[in-house]
């Protein structure tokens, strides 16, 4: 019931007019614009602009063309880039994986057992602090020489020193003073300073 | 002026242009908004591609940062049978035409395998072949250079270890399809292995990749390098030794042990035999693990020491202790405790038991401490559990409650018998000595660094203080005389040295009882008198020495070196004047 009576019934509203007569002025009230004026204007403007707009465009097509081919070539010469720098990363690795091989142990102990040396299990160090020889030193026999001979595997030992190249190659340094043709140029005899509690060190520039 | 029937054709052409114009219109539209995210998704597909990134695994690297194994690429050669043919090859700026036959061989000379094999592949009628797997970087790029149209390859990363079998006991090794199979490379796989990576890009249709168009979906992150404190060096020429070892002996198996004395890192744990992780299926299984932490045994007289430095502690003993040892003692209930040599009663002090490593003299004076306390104090110098080292594996060696010890047992504990160690157990023990009483915890992995160098170091455990400092002094002493008066502990003497140490001679069980082979061990530490270094080595079933007379010549090469790496200077000083007998 409390419904119904909210709602009120609708009045009908009279609509109020806004419009009024025109006054008459006595003029006509529609005139015929020129033809020419506005159409003139827009031709004239077209005319003007349209060079401009064409090469505009034909700018921004050859700016486009350009940038877009300049873009593909470098595409491509990064990935030129990345297959060399594969091709260097892996000669890289044989190189790396060549010196590490000469570099191990087991090439190494191979290497100076093939020159005739032997581990030295009795060492004697000198102390430059205290000016002492601390231990004796003995020639190194079978008897008192460490295992030499190389005794751990190693599967991946792709290069190995060539012993009998090296002693050449070190003989050859040694000869090269001996040939008679070389001349010499005798330098000043130049006394080595001892120092009192260091190593005697060499006045060498 | 139109007139009306040119009006009514233009408006109807008008009309006609402008049902065209608006179908036109209504189609791009659709095309443009209505089904354009569907042609833009199917574009999308056709040029973008989704790539995984595989991360680098991580170094493991010794003290010094010598590279121990390292990740490689090698090449996986494979063929499209079905395209294979005659080849035109640029041989020195000439074009020279192969055969298929002829490039066969050439394909099998390069990999060194049987051409007939290759030939088989390449005669197949698949769209696959593989020629050969992990071909190495030389063999790819010599067979990338002939520019064959149906060779193709794939990268693959492989594990290799430059250094061969050395500390390859430690390191374990990686299976073909690159899963960490033991020792570091598994236990350590969390800081090795890294995260991979995807990105997603756009490609040409000559599948170049447009670089503006990548996208990171989830970053790499190659993975971090182990750090051991193992120095390569001193780890090759312990390896050299403890192989001597095997072949001198004709034992099973050999190890030495390095470990510094005040950090407790173990500088070289050498095995022989032992695995090159390059090939492990070239040796047998056994010899693919790590004996020093994975294989306890009981140690024999070496743990003499051990009663020796408990009785002293708890004020039962001192070193001039005297004792009157027998070749064989009756224990109240009918057994006999024997000595190893036939020997008539000897008066010694405790120094002297520990000299001739006297059964029946350790007994009694170690029996003076009651069972549980020699017990404790077993267990606080680490036995019965693992070391910090957490190897894979690692055995904690047995060390029962003293409460289900029989008579028996209670006693020949005291002489390293019903009791088991493994090899770093007992160096351990012998690093407390060394390190005035205070155990440190054995430590073999520095820790995990990543590529920016940042270190994330190994949690140590907290030192643990087992014998007070005047006790392990008076043990070194007493050890110091083992090597100088000892039978068999003279010959680990090292000129110019101070040497602490202990023999051992260990039965090893069989069955119900013991067999007929032995370990045979030695322990020492210089210089005694500011110790630096423990050197462990171990012979287990020597066939040619059965006493420690076998380990002594390994741990004087072994000690040798370390002095000799480390630079220590020979000892300035003589050793306390202890008595070893007694009138």
């Amino acid at each position: 019931m409390s419904v119904v009576r909210a709602i009120q019934p609708i009045r009908p509203i009279a609509p109020r007019r806004h419009l009024r007569p025109v006054p008459s002025t006595g003029a006509p009230r529609v005139a015929v614009a020129p033809r020419t004026s506005s159409r003139a204007n827009a031709s004239a403007v077209l005319r003007a602009l349209s060079p401009k707009i064409i090469v505009g465009v034909v700018l921004i097509i050859l700016l486009n063309l350009f940038l877009s081919s300049l873009s593909n070539a470098s595409i491509y010469q990064i990935s030129q880039l990345k297959k060399e720098t594969a091709t260097l990363g892996t000669q890289a690795q044989i190189i790396n994986q060549q010196v590490a091989s000469l570099r191990s142990p087991q090439n190494l102990a191979n290497s100076a057992m093939a020159l005739g040396m032997v581990v030295n299990s009795n060492p004697v160090f000198l102390s430059v602090k205290q000016s002492k020889i601390f231990g004796t030193s003995s020639p190194v026999s079978a008897n008192n020489a460490g295992v030499s001979n190389n005794l751990i595997a190693n599967a991946v030992l792709i290069a190995k020193s060539n012993p009998s190249k090296f002693a050449a190659s070190q003989k050859a340094q040694i000869d090269v003073p001996t040939v008679s043709s070389v001349k010499t140029n005798k330098s000043p005899v130049v006394q080595v300073v001892l120092p009192s509690d260091g190593i005697p060190a060499s006045p060498t520039h | 002026m139109f007139n009306e029937g040119t009006f009514k054709r233009h408006r109807n052409i008008n009309i006609v242009v402008l049902l065209v114009l608006l179908a036109f219109i209504a189609r791009l539209t659709w095309f443009q908004l209505v089904a354009a995210s569907g042609f833009r998704d199917e574009a999308k597909k056709a040029i973008e591609v989704t790539k995984s990134i595989e991360a680098v695994r991580g170094n493991i690297v010794d003290s010094q940062g010598n590279i121990l194994a390292t990740t490689i690429f090698t090449w996986d050669v494979n063929i499209d049978p079905v395209n294979v043919g005659p080849v035109t090859l640029d041989i020195d700026g000439k074009q020279t035409a192969f055969s298929k036959e002829e490039i066969s061989t050439y394909i099998a000379t390069i990999l060194n395998v049987d051409p007939a094999s290759i030939l088989a592949k390449m005669t197949g009628v698949g769209r696959y072949a593989n020629l050969k797997k992990n071909a190495t970087a030389t063999q790819f790029t010599q067979l990338k250079n002939l520019e064959i149209p149906w060779l193709y390859f794939d990268r693959k990363q492989t594990r290799y270890y430059p250094q061969g079998a050395v500390a390859g006991n430690l390191i374990g090794f990686m299976s073909s399809d690159g899963s960490a199979l033991a020792g570091i490379e598994r236990t350590m796989n969390s800081c090795l292995a890294g995260n991979d990576g995807k990105e997603t890009y756009e490609q040409g249709a000559d599948l170049i990749k447009i670089p503006s168009s990548i996208r990171t979906i989830t970053p790499v992150r190659d993975g971090s390098d182990v750090v051991l404190t193992i120095n390569s060096d001193l780890q090759y020429a312990a390896q050299q030794e403890v192989a001597a070892t095997v072949k001198r002996l004709n034992a099973d198996w050999a190890s030495a042990i390095v470990i510094e004395v005040s950090t407790g890192k173990i500088l070289a744990a050498a095995e022989a035999p032992t695995v090159d992780p390059n090939k492990p299926g070239a040796v047998k299984a056994r010899n693919r693990a790590s004996r020093i932490f994975q294989t306890a045994f009981e140690p024999g007289s070496i743990l003499k020491p051990v009663a020796a430095a408990t009785a002293i502690d708890v004020g039962k003993a001192t070193p001039t202790t005297h004792v009157v040892a027998p070749q064989s003692l009756k224990m109240p209930w009918g057994q006999f405790i024997n000595d190893a040599e036939l020997h008539a009663p000897e008066k010694l002090t405790l120094t002297g038991v520990l000299a001739q490593s006297s059964n029946t003299g350790i007994v009694q004076i170690g029996g003076k401490v009651d069972s549980a306390t020699r017990y404790d104090y077993m267990k606080k110098f680490g036995m019965g559990e693992k070391t910090g080292v957490n190897f894979e594996g690692e055995s904690s060696g047995v060390l029962n409650s003293y409460k289900n010890w029989d008579r028996m047992t209670d006693k020949v504990v005291m002489f390293g018998q019903g009791v088991s160690l493994t090899p770093i157990q007992t160096a351990d023990i012998f690093q407390t000595f060394a390190n005035k009483g205070v155990r440190v915890s054995p430590l073999l992995i520095s820790g995990c660094r990543d590529r920016a160098g940042n270190m994330d170091p190994t949690h140590v455990d907290s030192p643990v203080r087992v014998i007070s400092e005047s006790t392990a002094s008076q043990t070194m002493d007493m050890l110091e005389k083992v090597v100088e008066k000892g039978p068999i502990g003279k010959t680990a003497r090292i000129y110019g040295y101070r040497v602490a140490g202990k023999t051992g001679t260990a039965q090893i069980a069989e069955g119900s009882g013991y067999g007929r082979l032995h370990a045979v061990s030695f322990v020492g530490i210089a210089p005694a008198e500011n110790p630096k270094y423990v050197v462990a080595v171990t012979a287990y079933k020597s066939r040619n020495i059965s006493n420690s007379l076998g380990a002594t010549p390994g741990f004087v090469a072994v000690m040798k070196q370390v002095l000799k790496t480390y630079a220590v200077p020979p000892s300035t000083t003589k050793s306390k004047n202890i008595p070893t007998g007694w009138k």
